[in-house]
């Protein structure tokens, strides 16, 4: 058991047993740290986001959020990972294609999970996903379908629908990748005020300029494993492996940013 | 031809075609009442079941997608019976026959509307701490049968149309009623064609409502 806020240790994850896509994953983070995960296409950096959601069962290792596992493998089947629900309900996650509920609105959409799931009042939970809505200005959209929004839009509703929930980490996996450049800067402002509210988050994205405004910590992970894990200071001033340098070279067109 | 002169015999036959449209429409509702149950039955049983069942439903459904319906009636109405050696009843094999038609049709659309339901919505209810208690009725089944409709709808036409072969077995449907009025007066022009004429005009409301569900309603939600 650790004291670290979240704690994944030997995480080792496969597709079909042979196709290794994360590869003895060891890594901490404290609570109220923003870790941005950077690396190639295939480096295993989404799937390493589902598996601390619990999306993708894991080969080996084990998971822990405040020093409580709620993750493991079983070491006698691949297929059989023990879970501890409770726990794993205070992760939230947010995907790239916004994953909205096409039947329900927005206000649908809020409060589902708090009522149907947590038990709370019809007029708590709608209370409360209207307020959340008022503050990100989304308050008249509250009866629309998401088929009538906006990329931006839907993407700010997935994340106040997962923020509803109170988690104590949030998972960003590649969430301004479909959107048009014009609307990027509505999601990620949203991120910004959820970082300045210190909420803690796991992030992967390809915008470099945004990981460095946003982290606190960059790991560059590659074939699977971590190849460097720095403050976006060093990260992108300064790496200290060669392959992280070349990768940042080639999506920047630059030696670094400063 | 002297329109008001059809019309008026027509009109004289009023009671008949009526009495038909009414057995068209109990034998047209029984089997979708019947068969939608049984189709979604079968496309769960095919998507999750046991290996065996699978292939039972499996072979079900190709047979009776794979072979006309006339013939599927006239076994239920001569073959199974003298199987069985017992009588089993024109309207009960009628209503069997269409049940297991439209249910072997309606197994596809459910089918098909389950399996586009991505994987990611799957995952957000996983992110969202939702069970399978919350996720089945309020996500996963909303979203089949909204998707399933257009083409469920298209179903029920072809059940309606095809419900016109329980004629050729004797049973007294619009068809038959039509025939019989035709062969007694000799006047089939009229007679057939405003047979013809109430079939379309049913299947043409219930296709044009597909439509508008599809245009209205699914578009909006971009499903």
């Amino acid at each position: 058991m650790s004291s670290s806020f979240l704690n994944v240790q030997g995480l080792r994850k496969s597709f079909g047993g042979h196709l290794v896509v994360l590869d003895d994953i060891n890594f901490q983070m404290e609570a109220g740290e923003r870790v941005v995960v950077i690396g190639p296409s295939g480096s295993g950096k989404s799937t390493l986001l589902r598996c601390v959601m619990g999306l993708e069962k894991i080969d080996h290792g084990r998971i822990e959020l405040e020093g409580v596992r709620y993750i493991e493998a079983n070491p006698k089947s691949h297929k059989d990972n023990f879970v501890d629900i409770p726990v794993r309900n205070k992760v939230g996650m947010v995907f790239q294609h916004y994953t909205l509920f096409p039947h329900l609105t927005v206000l649908g959409n809020l409060i589902l999970a708090p009522m149907r799931a947590r038990g709370e009042s019809r007029s708590s939970a709608t209370q409360r996903a209207m307020q959340l809505l008022g503050r990100l200005g989304l308050e008249s959209k509250a009866g629309a379908f998401p088929g009538m929004l906006s990329g931006g839009q839907k993407q700010r509703v997935a994340i106040a629908r997962a923020l509803l929930l109170d988690p104590k980490i949030m998972l960003f996996d590649e969430v301004t990748s479909a959107l048009d450049p014009e609307l990027v800067t509505e999601v990620e402002g949203l991120m910004l005020e959820l970082a300045e509210q210190k909420m803690s988050m796991m992030i992967v994205t390809h915008d470099m300029w945004f990981a460095k405004r946003i982290a606190t910590r960059v790991i560059f992970s590659a074939d699977g494993r971590i190849i460097e894990d720095a403050p976006p200071s060093t990260m992108f001033t300064n790496p200290r492996e060669p392959r992280t340098a070349d990768f940042l070279k080639k999506v920047l067109h630059v030696e670094t940013i400063s | 031809m002297n329109i008001t002169a059809a019309l008026g015999f027509l009109w004289d036959y009023r009671l008949a075609l009526f009495i038909g449209l009414g057995n068209t429409l109990y034998f047209t509702a029984v089997g979708l009442a019947f068969g939608l149950a049984l189709g979604f039955l079968v496309s769960v049983v095919r998507q999750v079941g046991h290996p065996v069942l699978k292939v039972i439903a499996t072979v079900y459904v190709e047979i009776f997608r794979g072979t006309p319906v006339l013939i599927q009636l006239f076994w239920f109405f001569f073959c199974l019976p003298a199987l069985l050696g017992m009588e089993l009843g024109n309207v009960f094999s009628t209503v069997l026959t269409l049940s297991l038609y439209m249910g072997a049709i309606s197994s596809e659309s459910f089918r098909a509307a389950l399996k586009a339901i991505g994987s990611e919505q799957r995952d957000a209810c996983v992110a969202l701490g939702l069970p399978a208690r919350v996720s089945v009725p309020y996500v996963i089944l909303p979203q089949t049968v909204m998707r399933a409709v257009p083409t469920l709808l298209s179903n029920c036409v072809t059940l309606f149309k095809e419900s016109a072969l329980v004629s050729a077995v004797g049973m007294a449907d619009l068809m038959y009623q039509g025939q019989m009025i035709a062969d007694a007066t000799a006047r089939p022009i009229e007679i057939l064609t405003a047979t013809a004429l109430i079939y379309f005009v049913i299947a043409f409301s219930v296709t044009r409502t597909v439509t508008f569900y599809e245009r209205s309603y699914l578009s909006r939600m971009r499903l």
